[in-house]
């Protein structure tokens, strides 16, 4: 394995190949905020609020730093103004389909929200339909990955995505389980499972 | 200290549902523990998670809510999934506190079921049983799960309206959830 030389908020960091930016950065305890990820599941990046700026010579991009995997001589910056601008506009978004989130403390979704200075009333600017689910999938790759059950799954394309038990297992599979409760940022998941229970 | 130790339950049973499930229950003579004391509301979502803490504070070892099964609210605002999302907010803020989740409960009854009201109200009384009294099974010292309570109560009540129109926005995100095309396909 060939050790990998790039700095990151301008400390220099050596990694591994096949680490990810992200892990990297917490190797040297540089704190990136996410929702989607967790150690135990493959990377996802749907939140996109751990988006980072690559800088390579003259040209500098943003990429999720949960999937982007460490390279040679690269140059992140994880707080710059650029990135600060982005994750805002994200949180934002965010916050808009979880309304109310501001009256409810030990959410992350609300502590970064805070942290980047947003307000439900900015939040408000954007008509998204508040579904109380910020789409992370969290629960269903947890199901899918490490419980292996598929009790809980995806329906639905592009604006109409949305996340579903499916009742003929997880009727038998979910009542002894119920692991993923915790996981979900916005708390909407316990929830769902009343609604499918039979009458 | 388990032997011999009997259960305060506090019930609110919706008027249409529950209650009258709880009639019947007691028309047909079915057995179940004495433990419950009831409050009739006129629909589960009138109960406040102030009326939760409340009771709490006031000795009860357990809160049961019972309302109509979700989709037959006898009332177009579909107050049962209001208290389905008051009661997980309710829980989240207990086990905050250090108690146990389980010790309020929300269940579904429909008028015609007092057989399953008179089980349901056994298992409780017998989970709330093993469970012991409150505060003293989870290891809290009863002066700070006072202070606790109290401070929670204070929290719900004074963000009555925050805390309100979050309930309301999510009971609408679950309602339209729950009467979505292929949500009855399923069932």
């Amino acid at each position: 394995m060939k050790a990998i030389n790039l700095v990151i908020n301008g400390i220099k960091v050596t990694a591994e190949t096949e680490m990810t930016i992200l892990q990297a950065a917490k190797g040297i305890g540089i704190d990136i905020p996410t929702l989607c990820y967790h150690e135990k599941l493959a990377p996802y990046g749907a939140c996109r609020l751990c988006t980072v700026e690559i800088i390579r010579g003259k040209h500098s991009r943003l990429v999720a730093s949960c999937v982007y995997p460490v390279e040679d001589g690269l140059i992140v910056e994880t707080e710059s103004e650029r990135v600060v601008k982005i994750r805002k506009l994200l949180l934002e978004l965010l916050w808009a389909r979880v309304p109310g989130i501001q009256a409810l403390r030990n959410y992350e979704l609300r502590n970064y929200g805070l942290k980047y200075g947003i307000t439900e009333a900015q939040a408000k600017r954007f008509e998204t339909e508040p579904t109380f689910c910020i789409l992370c999938g969290l629960c269903v790759r947890y199901c899918a990955e490490v419980k292996k059950k598929h009790a809980i799954g995806f329906i639905g394309r592009g604006t109409q995505k949305e996340v579903v038990l499916f009742p003929a297992i997880a009727r038998k599979e979910c009542p002894g389980c119920q692991e993923c409760y915790p996981l979900c940022p916005t708390g909407i998941l316990p929830s769902y499972f009343t609604l499918i229970m039979p009458h | 200290m388990k032997y011999g130790y009997e259960p305060k339950i506090l019930g609110f049973l919706c008027n249409w549902c529950a209650y009258a499930g709880a009639d019947l229950a007691g028309v047909s003579r079915y057995q179940y523990p004495p433990n419950i004391r009831v409050i009739r509301v006129m629909c589960s979502g009138r109960v406040d998670p102030v009326f939760v803490f409340r009771a709490f504070l006031k000795g009860a070892d357990g809160v049961f809510i019972g309302g109509c099964w979700l989709g037959e609210c006898h009332y177009v605002t579909e107050g049962n999934y209001k208290a389905l999302e008051m009661t997980n907010l309710c829980k989240k803020l207990l086990s905050q506190i250090g108690l146990n989740p389980e010790r309020l409960r929300i269940e579904w009854v429909s008028a015609s079921e007092g057989i399953r009201f008179a089980e349901i109200m056994t298992k409780f009384t017998h989970q709330l049983k093993e469970l012991g009294p409150l505060g003293i099974s989870e290891g809290k010292d009863l002066g700070r799960l006072r202070q606790d309570l109290e401070a929670v109560e204070r929290y719900v009540r004074e963000n009555k309206d925050l805390i309100s129109d979050y309930i309301t926005k999510r009971q609408e995100a679950l309602t339209k959830k729950g009467q979505s095309w292929w949500w009855s396909y399923w069932k």
